[in-house]
């Protein structure tokens, strides 16, 4: 059956290809730049392993056999293996709902199972919690952040599969395949690499995330780091946990690169006739709509029902509220801009280079995505005590712990955006007489601009969510819209806290919109 | 010595020689066309030249000034060549005038940035032509080149007379006026606010071509730029693209793999293969005498005999034939055995008072409307073919008599 996925060779070869950007040589001062930019990005690791080995090793090992530890490991791996099945199968089955039967709607439909993904998690969780306040565990906690995450397998498998040769499954038919041994045999090692990188994502959130299992009191690893801190006598047990959970990320992230494995692109038509959808045509829609309504529906209903209440209304503390959006917003903000400047040098570098030293810096660059965002902030509140304890309790190691989060969607963004700029362009600009600073800043920068702003709305809207970190490193008497989310439903006032989760997602909508707009004049152009 | 002069290139990637001691000459205000298969080195010599990529040795001169040479590796900005891509790379952000515009200096201030440090503007720019860009506008050349100059078979040293250089007349013209020059020079006046994706690729090859000449370089460099066209408009752009060149005076290198673009457009053409240069001359003289069979197989068809070398002769399945020894200085030993090479429009039919012919008959016609592309089979089996005008094409089984128009070509064999 591999036979079938081996692309056919070229018959004849087309015209030399441009010669590959490595030919030219990296310049020197662009690879330091990149280099430093990304090593800011590796300090909260660096220093976490520094923190915790200073305890000793036969201290490490010991704490970590303790029954605790091992349970609330236990816990983590149970939540996160079940929520990435799930999402995998659903993720799939949505996917393929949607791009292989002609249901009406279908552009809304797309946007609507991507929804779930402009929730927090941690609301969702409390949406839920002002329907069934009982709802507690491994169950509970595992179902909501499925619903949760299924877009993150969703969205990558329907665009593979829409760019996935049908004709495969054709022929696979016609050798005498049923409809499902077909579909594993043709078209699904087509959307493997795509649906593995969503299950990474998906694994990823699952294990990092805080505000969701605190809220539904199920123990994992990030529960354990939170309260181990809180607890304040023993931060050592908080940073051999933190250790513990990067542990499982690193690893996670590890076999994701190991098992993806490059198919060839088959040529061929890209459409698998749609068919209509008969009889099966509400059971599509329920199962497409799942997690839109677990995920959005029910929460925001139950958000408003709450908000709406007229002693709620009554109760809105104006000046605090407004207080906690400008601190949201400014710190978004700062955020946005220096995740996109440090983030600048990295793309750039790697989307005009290639080699081992640039794949290492990119890499590094990219660790924040394995990195939980309350193992950040715990690792940087240590640094920050160590070695700039002038800047401690302040938005400036707040806004670093967010630049180290985010920057990695900063560098995606910004790095295509330059990739699709030819760098003929940056040739042709050169050979008309502009140095390379004025190439950057007149042909290459201007047509990256959409890129460039898109990477920094995503760090921007990721800043705004971002619970754990927050609450860490927050400077005393600052709180966001999240943080008093957080603190209102801690103490089970879902009615105060109503105000706040509402606040939230209208204040998330703003970079949102922005970015569809982006999007929009980037496809037009 | 050439106004561009490219001494011992060698452009090397670790181990791998991508180019290999090239030399080159391109006199003044002609057309040089390096043809060579894919991955022969050429676009590689076209980059190297343009300063886009570093050379491991050689020096490359420009009009007597080093642009590249030992310890010196100038800008590609401050080299004042043009650049025409294979794929027109317009600036999607630009209207076609503000692209045809893109290197010409903004203000006067602008206009100063490009002066490099050390040549504040002074009362001499004359003395720098070409050095900065400014220099470079003060300069005109059309007018001062001899017009003879542009023919083909004129001696070289005709071309390499210094040029004078003229006294500033495009000091008034300003960038806008340069740009509508232009705009009407490539005949896109009217499509000056368009943005380039309104462009055809034929327009959009114009714009760039525009765009490359508006600066007044002192070479341009085209990489394959009418490859991406469809055939039709390929060859109507190409013929006027070389006029225009030409119109202009200006020194241009073109890399193509197109024999038949390298031989109608270029003054002087260089076949080059596993980056070196095999043979420099001529369209006529590549054409016509090429340095070894490979050269010949690749410029155009051939015929291909074995034969034996009989003092100024060689005896072949055609008969005896007058040929020219081509494998080097002395001929060899009568009897040696020789490769004849003769091209199919040198073999000629019925011409019963020729002194040479040969019977052969008529096995196959690859009919292409002007004229056709015959196999004879001569006695013995050997296969010849021979282009025939169209009217009055032998039909298949036709006896016919086969002549040669011109010394056969004679190489030594392996």
């Amino acid at each position: 059956m591999t036979g079938l996925l081996i692309p056919p060779l070229k018959a004849d070869a087309p015209a030399p290809p441009r010669r590959p950007a490595r030919f030219r040589g990296t310049p020197p001062w662009l690879l330091a730049v990149a280099a430093l930019c990304a090593a800011t990005a590796a300090i909260p690791l660096v220093y976490l392993v520094v923190r915790t080995t200073e305890a000793g090793l036969a201290e490490l090992l010991a704490t970590l056999v303790r029954p605790r530890v091992l349970q609330l490991t236990i816990n983590t791996v149970m939540l996160a293996t079940a929520v990435t099945l799930s999402c995998l199968v659903l993720g799939t089955i949505c996917a393929w709902i949607l791009t292989r039967i002609r249901l009406p709607f279908q552009r809304t439909l797309l946007l609507v199972s991507a929804l779930p993904l402009a929730v927090p998690s941690y609301l969702a969780a409390y949406g839920w919690l002002v329907w069934f306040p009982h709802l507690n565990g491994f169950w509970a906690s595992w179902f909501v952040m499925t619903m949760v995450c299924t877009p993150y397998v969703t969205l990558p498998v329907a665009a593979a599969l829409r760019g996935a040769s049908a004709d495969l499954e054709s022929v696979a038919r016609t050798l005498g395949r049923g409809p499902l041994r077909a579909f594993a045999a043709a078209t699904w090692p087509q959307i493997r690499p795509a649906a593995i990188a969503g299950a990474l994502l998906v694994c990823l959130y699952s294990l990092s995330d805080f505000g969701l299992v605190s809220m539904l009191r199920f123990q994992t690893l990030t529960w354990g780091i939170n309260a181990a801190y809180g607890a304040s006598f023993d931060r050592n047990q908080a940073a051999l946990l933190a250790l513990v959970l990067v542990v499982l990320a690193l690893v996670v992230v590890a076999g994701e690169r190991r098992s993806r494995r490059q198919v060839g692109r088959v040529p061929g038509r890209s459409t698998m006739p749609a068919r209509a959808p008969g009889k099966t045509g509400p059971l599509c829609a329920v199962v497409l709509l799942a997690a839109p309504i677990a995920g959005v529906v029910v929460p925001v209903v139950g958000l408003l029902s709450r908000l709406l209440e007229a002693e709620t209304l009554r109760a809105i503390d104006v000046p605090r509220l407004l207080e906690a959006i400008a601190a949201t917003l400014g710190l978004a903000l700062a955020a946005a801009v220096v995740a996109v400047v440090i983030a600048l040098p990295i793309a750039a570098l790697a989307a005009r280079y290639q080699g081992r030293l640039v794949a290492v810096i990119e890499a590094v660059g990219f660790l924040g995505h394995a990195l939980p965002g309350i193992v950040v902030g715990l690792s940087l509140v240590f640094f920050a005590l160590a070695a700039v304890p002038m800047f401690y309790q302040t938005s400036v190691v707040l806004v670093f712990a967010y630049v180290v989060l985010f920057m990695p969607r900063a560098i995606g963004s910004v790095r295509s955006g330059i990739a699709a700029v030819p760098a003929s362009l940056g040739d042709v600009s050169r050979m008309l007489g502009l140095s390379p600073f004025q190439t950057w800043w007149r042909v290459t920068a201007r047509l990256a601009l959409p890129g460039i702003a898109i990477g920094a709305l995503l760090v921007a809207i990721s800043a705004m969510k971002e619970l754990p970190a927050t609450l860490l490193l927050r400077p005393t008497g600052v709180s966001t819209l999240a943080t008093e989310l957080w603190s209102r439903t801690a103490l089970f006032e879902f009615g105060a806290a109503a105000p706040y989760a509402a606040a939230l997602v209208l204040v998330a909508m703003v970079p949102a919109v922005l970015l569809s707009g982006i999007r929009g004049t980037a496809r037009e152009n | 010595m050439g106004w561009v002069a490219i001494d011992g290139l060698r452009v090397a990637y670790g181990d791998t020689r991508v180019l290999d001691d090239v030399s080159l000459r391109i006199p003044r205000g002609s057309l040089v066309a390096v043809l060579g298969p894919s991955g022969c080195g050429k676009t590689t010599l076209l980059r190297a030249v343009a300063g886009l990529l570093p050379v491991t040795a050689g020096t490359i001169t420009v009009g007597g000034r080093l642009v590249t040479g030992p310890g010196v590796q100038r800008a590609p900005e401050k080299r004042g060549m043009g650049w025409v891509p294979q794929d027109a790379s317009l600036f999607p952000h630009l209207t076609v005038g503000e692209n045809i515009g893109f290197g010409l200096p903004r203000n006067k201030q602008s206009d100063d940035l490009y002066c490099e440090s050390g040549e504040a503007p002074r009362g001499v720019f004359g003395l720098f032509a070409g050095l900065t860009r400014r220099g470079r506008e003060y300069r005109t050349r059309p007018a001062a080149l001899p017009v003879n100059a542009a023919a083909s078979d004129a001696p070289a040293d005709n071309r390499l007379a210094p040029v004078p250089i003229a006294p500033d007349r495009s000091r008034q013209n300003s960038r806008a006026a340069r740009i509508d020059e232009l705009a009407s020079l490539v005949g896109l006046s009217e499509l000056v606010d368009r943005a380039p994706s309104q462009l055809s690729g034929g327009q959009a090859q114009r714009v760039s071509l525009a765009r490359a000449l508006a600066p007044r370089p002192d070479l341009m460099l085209l990489d394959e730029p009418f490859t991406a066209l469809d055939p039709l408009l390929r060859s109507a752009l190409r013929t006027e693209v070389a006029a225009l060149l030409r119109d202009q005076h200006n020194t241009s290198l073109l890399v193509t793999h197109d024999q038949e673009e390298a031989l109608s457009l270029a003054d002087f053409v260089a076949v080059m293969r596993g980056g070196e240069i095999l043979q420099f001359g001529t369209p006529a003289n590549v054409y016509e005498r090429p340095v070894n069979p490979w050269v010949a197989g690749f410029v155009g068809d051939t015929v291909e005999l074995d034969g034996l070398w009989r003092a100024g002769r060689v005896e072949c399945a055609l008969g005896t034939l007058p040929a020219d020894w081509m494998g080097g200085s002395s001929a060899p030993a009568d009897g040696t055995p020789v490769l004849v090479l003769l091209r199919p429009e040198w073999l000629t039919l019925a011409a019963p008072l020729a002194e040479q012919q040969t019977d052969a008959i008529t096995t196959a016609i690859a009919y292409a409307g002007h004229d056709a592309l015959v196999s004879f089979t001569l006695t013995g089996g050997i296969v010849v073919r021979a282009r025939v005008a169209a009217p009055g094409l032998p039909r298949i089984g036709d006896r016919v008599a086969l002549g040669v128009r011109q010394n056969a070509l004679a190489y030594p064999l392996g």
